[in-house]
């Protein structure tokens, strides 16, 4: 018997039979061999693996502001795009355009002698146009409803976030699943809009007003998924595939932003009509900035621990 | 020391902790993998002693946790795993006991192991908690009342 040992069972009789008995039954139930074996087998192939995605955490605090912010931004936005308020805000926040954009068939027409493609019937384009739509209603209602429950276990949320067993709940997979058939219906409405248009995007309140919104949710999703499986000793935490999904859908948004704009100039002219779409796209840019650099880090430090185990 | 070093040398220590206190094999190998973790993270290795305190608190911690979230879902705090010669009397006892050490607080609960498991004294509990020996006595005086009225064992009957 160690010492520690012999010196706890003297305490011990400090306490009253009854509580002594039942300490002394706990500690007292050995494990067996076989399982003694196995756990140690475990500890052998779990314990490298964990060292390598493990990685320090970016700040509670910071997470926590960057949901709240997000939080907020989004019920405005919700409210706002009900009453077509946001159409008014942005209108009072208009700089002078430098050109306008020929939003019209000549542009359609123009494209479809350079690119020869053929242009789509109308019942097709009407289905993708149907399909874009319900698609980004469909996506809003699925994060609103994530949003709202979110909000209602606040706590809970952010204490199994840090319990590190990559289990995702009911409400975490409404956001995904919004964001998701977001990004559907925002890629389908590029598509009908390059077809009627002439071009993937235009710099208008409604698609400005769904680029944010997107861009917002992502940030949220990742804030709570991307550094939130951690583990509550080391506070490492992991970049998950909700991350990756994401980011990756953001990213594929802002590219088709570029493209769509026909390059920097185009954008310069199309898209710098409002104040508030080019506020959100620097935001948009510190962003991606931010997760790239995240990004790197988290595959930096696995590279480096795998060279020392 | 690599970490394949520490598992060999300190992991069934770590495992057999744990395991005493939370008398579950999963539960008990991932408290262990969170100890190992924690060691390796630190600037130097912890002696045995410190490995089988952080082993017995997370375990702790993680009853803890069982407990609360048994008690949000409304169901029962899982049983003990079945092992040989076991009276069901004796793992009724020991399962009230794990629910009455979860409902402590951290404190309260660690005061607790350290006396009563470890053997420390006052002072030296103090000293590795960083905390007053009068704190000390206090959370050991709660804690015994408190697992006094949870196991419904009356006072007269102290030796």
């Amino acid at each position: 018997m160690s010492e520690s040992n012999r010196q706890g069972n003297e305490h011990a009789r400090e306490l009253d039979i009854e509580l002594r008995n039942a300490l002394s039954a706990m500690l007292s139930t050995e494990p067996s061999q076989s399982v003694i074996d196995s756990a140690i087998a475990n500890l052998h192939s779990k314990v490298p693996e964990r060292i390598r995605i493990d990685r320090r955490d970016f700040g509670r605090r910071h997470r926590v502001l960057l949901v709240i912010a997000a939080s907020l931004v989004f019920l405005i936005l919700v409210v706002s795009s009900s009453t077509d308020a946001w159409a008014e805000v942005v209108k009072d926040y208009q700089l002078p355009a430098n050109e306008p954009v020929p939003l019209s068939t000549a542009a359609a027409e123009s494209h479809e002698k350079e690119a020869g493609a053929a242009t789509l019937a109308p019942a097709p384009l009407r289905a993708v146009l149907l399909t874009h739509i319900v698609s980004l209603l469909a996506g809003l209602a699925a994060m609103g409803v994530a949003w709202i429950t979110t909000l209602v276990s606040w706590g809970t949320q952010l204490r199994t976030a840090n319990d590190g067993d990559g289990s995702l709940s009911i409400h975490r997979r409404i956001l995904i699943g919004g964001i998701v058939l977001y990004v559907v219906g925002l890629i389908l409405g590029c598509v009908w809009s390059w077809y009627t248009w002439g071009r993937l995007w235009s710099w208008d309140p409604r698609e400005a007003f769904c680029l944010i919104t997107i861009g917002l949710a992502s940030s949220w999703c990742y804030s709570l998924h991307g550094v939130s499986v951690s583990s509550e000793i080391t506070g490492g935490r992991r970049w998950s595939h909700v991350a990756t999904v994401s980011t990756t859908s953001f990213g594929l948004i802002i590219l088709m932003v570029l493209l769509g704009g026909q390059y920097a100039s185009d954008l310069r002219s199309v898209g710098a009509q409002s104040l508030t779409t080019w506020v959100f796209f620097a935001f948009a840019m510190v962003l991606l900035l931010i997760w790239s650099v995240d990004f790197w880090k988290t595959t930096r430090e696995r590279r480096v621990s795998q060279s020392v185990l | 020391m690599c970490w394949r070093q520490i598992v060999d040398e300190y992991g069934e220590m770590i495992f057999r902790v744990a395991f005493g206190v939370l008398h579950n094999a999963h539960d008990a190998e991932e408290v262990a993998q969170d100890v190992l973790l924690e060691a390796l993270h630190r600037d130097s290795l912890p002696d045995a002693g410190l490995l089988r305190r952080m082993a017995a608190f997370r375990s702790i911690d993680r009853l803890r946790r069982r407990h609360s979230h048994d008690s949000l879902d409304g169901g029962t705090i899982p049983a003990a795993e079945p092992f040989p010669d076991q009276l069901s009397e004796t793992a009724e006892q020991i399962r009230n006991l794990q629910r009455a050490i979860a409902s402590l607080p951290s404190r309260q609960a660690r005061c607790f192991w350290l006396r009563f498991v470890e053997g420390l004294s006052n002072q030296q509990i103090a000293e590795s908690l960083e905390i007053s020996v009068s704190a000390v006595s206090t959370a050991i005086g709660k804690a015994k009342q408190s697992l006094r009225s949870k196991l419904d064992i009356e006072e007269s009957k102290i030796p």
